[in-house]
C-alpha cells in the first residue's frame, strides 16, 4: 500500500518571481534565488569585496549586503613601503613606485576614510567579530576612527587591529590618540593589536581595566607609551615592540603564557628578569632579542616549551645562552636567529632535530642566519650538549 | 547493508520515480524528516526538483555516503576533485542544483554550489557580474554614477 505524501518544498509566499529576460532571452537565474541563499553566496566573499560588488548590481543586492551578517572587516589595502615626496596622482601610482606629495596623501586618506565610513555605516548586521584597519591615518582622522571603534564595539567586536603607519617622520603628538572612552560593548574585546597608534599609558590602562576578557595584547611603535602598567586577569599573550627602551610593568597577569619582546632593540635581559620574575615560571612561549652580555641568574622556566632568541653577531659569547637553556628543563623547541651587523638573513633553514642530553624534552633546534664555520658550530653544539649530528648550514 | 538495505521512493516534478537507499536519501534533511514522520513505504514527492537534477543530486549523495562509510576507497583530495568536477555544469543546472539543495536541505551540497557561484563573482567587475548572470540593473544612471563615485577608490586599491 502506498501513501502519497505531498512535499511542498517552496514556500510560495517567500518565493520571488523576479525572473527577467533580456534581449537574448537569457534568464536572470541568480535573482531567482531566495535571500538566504544569496547571502550564503555573499558570505563566501570577503566582506569588503562583497559590499563593493553587490552595491553596484541592483537595489536588491545592495539591501542584501546591508543585512548580511559578517564575521569581520579588513580595511587594509596594499601599501607601498617608501616615498620621497615627489608627485604622483594616486595611491596606485605610489604603489607602482612613483612619488606623491603631502596634499595628495591627504586626499588619499580622505578617500580611504570615506570608504570605511560608507561600509561601516551602511552595514546593518548586528555583530562584527573583527575589525582591522591599516592606512596612513593620523590625528586628523580621529573623529572618524573613533566612530569606527565605537560602531565596532557596539557590535561586540572581539578582535580589534589598528595600524596607522606614516611614510615620513611623524611627531609623536600627530599619531592618532587612542580614545580613552568607555564605548558600550568594549567589554567583549579579547584581542587588541595597536601598531603606530598614539595610545597613552592612561588610555592603555583604561582599556585594560574595561576589557576583562582580553587575552591577546600586541603593542608596536606606540610613541606615547611611557610607563605602561599591564594588569589584565585573562591576558595570555603579550607582545611588545618598541624602538626605545621603555620601562613596563606587568602588574597582574595570572594567565600570561606567551611573551614576545623580539623586536626590542637594545634589550637587556637582566631588566626582563627583574620585571617579570614572578611570571617567568609560567611562560610557555618566549621570544627575546638579547645582547649576549653577562646573563643574570634565571629562575627556573618550569613551563617553557618554545624559546626563540634573536641576537646580533655571536662570536664566543654564544656559550652564555647555555644558562638560559639550562634554566628551561622542559624546553621542546629552541630557535636561534642570528642577526648579522649588516644584514639580516631571513631564510629559515632548519639545522636538525635533536634529542639533547641535558634537556630530554628538547626535540627541535632551529638556527637561522648562521654564517659561521665548523668551529663555531661546534661551539654551539657544545652549548646545547647535543649529539654533534647537526647538518652544516 | 548493500542490496538488503531499505529503499525510499521519491517522485520528482516530472513524475519520475527513484528508488534510493535510505542512507543516501536521508542526506537530505527534508527527505529525512518526511521519511521519519510519514508512513512506511510511502512515496515522497519532491515537487520542485526534476528527474535530471534529482539524479545528479543522488550521485552526489551516494559518492559522499560511500566515501564516508569507507565503501569506496577515495582520498579527501580525490573527493575534492570529484566535487570540483561535479559543479562544472552550465549555469541553469548550477542554479537548479542550488535551489534543490536548498529545498532538500543538503548542507554540504549547498555550500559547494554557493562557493562555486561566489568563485564566479570573485575577480570580476560589477559590469561583468551583471553580464555573467544577466542581472537587470535597476539603478537610474544618476544613482549608478553616485554608487560608482563612492566606491571607485576602494575598487582601484583593492583591485577586485
Amino acid at each position: 500500500m502506498f501513501f502519497c505524501l505531498t512535499l511542498c518544498l517552496f514556500d510560495l509566499k517567500k518565493k520571488k518571481k523576479k525572473v527577467k529576460h533580456d534581449g537574448n532571452n537569457r534568464m536572470d537565474r541568480i535573482s531567482e534565488l531566495p535571500d538566504d541563499v544569496l547571502m550564503g553566496i555573499l558570505s563566501f566573499l570577503p566582506p569588503e569585496e562583497a559590499v563593493l560588488k553587490t552595491s553596484f548590481l541592483s537595489h536588491r543586492w545592495k539591501q542584501l549586503w546591508e543585512s548580511l551578517p559578517v564575521s569581520g572587516f579588513n580595511f587594509r589595502v596594499p601599501l607601498p613601503v617608501c616615498c620621497r615626496g615627489c608627485h604622483v596622482k594616486n595611491m596606485k601610482d605610489l604603489r607602482d613606485g612613483k612619488y606623491m606629495t603631502v596634499e595628495d596623501m591627504k586626499r588619499e586618506c580622505s578617500k580611504f576614510v570615506e570608504w570605511v565610513n560608507n561600509v561601516m555605516i551602511s552595514h546593518q548586521g548586528s555583530t562584527i567579530d573583527e575589525l582591522r584597519v591599516r592606512f596612513y591615518l593620523d590625528k586628523d582622522s580621529k573623529r572618524c576612527i573613533d566612530k569606527w571603534i565605537e560602531i565596532a564595539m557596539r557590535k561586540q567586536v572581539k578582535k580589534l587591529e589598528l595600524d596607522f603607519p606614516s611614510l615620513l617622520h611623524r611627531p609623536s603628538n600627530a599619531f592618532h590618540p587612542f580614545p580613552q572612552e568607555c564605548f558600550p560593548g568594549i567589554e567583549f574585546l579579547t584581542s587588541l593589536c595597536l601598531v603606530n597608534v598614539g595610545v597613552s599609558d592612561e588610555a592603555m590602562e583604561f582599556v585594560l581595566s574595561n576589557c576583562p576578557m582580553l587575552e591577546t595584547l600586541y603593542l608596536k611603535n606606540s610613541p606615547l607609551l611611557i610607563h605602561p602598567k599591564i594588569s589584565a586577569p585573562n591576558l595570555v599573550s603579550f607582545e611588545y615592540h618598541k624602538l626605545r627602551k621603555v620601562p613596563f610593568h606587568i602588574w597582574y597577569a595570572p594567565k600570561l603564557a606567551e611573551l614576545d619582546y623580539s623586536n626590542w632593540l637594545d634589550f637587556n635581559i637582566a631588566y626582563l628578569v627583574s620585571q617579570l620574575y614572578n611570571y617567568l615560571p609560567q611562560l610557555v612561549t618566549l621570544r627575546l632579542s638579547l645582547f649576549l652580555m653577562d646573563l643574570p641568574r634565571f629562575p627556573k622556566f618550569t613551563s617553557l616549551r618554545i624559546l626563540t632568541c634573536i641576537t646580533a653577531s655571536i662570536d664566543n659569547r654564544l656559550l652564555l645562552l647555555k644558562s638560559l637553556i639550562e634554566a628551561s628543563p622542559f624546553l621542546h623547541k629552541f630557535k636561534l636567529l642570528i642577526k648579522d651587523h649588516k644584514e639580516f638573513k631571513s631564510g629559515i633553514e632548519e639545522v636538525g632535530k635533536e634529542e639533547a642530553q641535558p634537556n630530554k624534552y628538547l626535540k627541535e633546534v632551529e638556527i637561522v642566519g648562521f654564517l659561521g664555520n665548523q668551529w663555531k658550530l661546534n661551539l654551539l653544539l657544545t652549548c646545547l650538549k647535543s649529539p654533534s649530528s647537526l647538518r652544516r648550514l | 547493508m548493500g542490496s538488503t538495505s531499505t529503499k525510499i521512493k521519491l517522485r520528482t516534478s516530472d513524475q519520475k520515480v527513484f528508488e534510493v537507499e535510505e542512507a543516501v536519501a536521508v542526506q537530505s534533511q527534508t527527505i529525512k524528516y518526511f521519511y521519519e514522520n510519514g508512513c512506511p513505504g510511502s512515496v515522497i514527492h519532491v515537487h520542485s526538483v526534476s528527474g535530471d537534477i534529482l539524479s545528479k543530486i543522488l550521485d552526489y549523495c551516494k559518492k559522499h555516503v560511500n566515501s564516508a562509510a569507507g565503501k569506496e576507497d577515495i582520498s579527501p583530495e580525490e573527493l575534492y576533485e570529484w566535487d570540483a568536477n561535479f559543479v562544472k555544469v552550465d549555469q541553469n543546472t548550477l542554479f537548479d542544483l542550488i535551489l534543490a539543495a536548498n529545498c532538500l536541505k543538503i548542507e554540504s551540497l549547498l555550500d559547494l554550489t554557493c562557493q562555486t557561484v561566489a568563485n564566479m563573482i570573485k575577480g570580476k567587475r560589477p559590469k561583468e557580474i551583471r553580464t555573467t548572470f544577466n542581472i537587470k540593473n535597476d539603478y537610474t544612471p544618476e544613482a549608478e554614477e553616485a554608487v560608482r563615485r563612492e566606491n571607485k577608490w576602494a575598487f582601484d586599491m583593492l583591485g577586485v
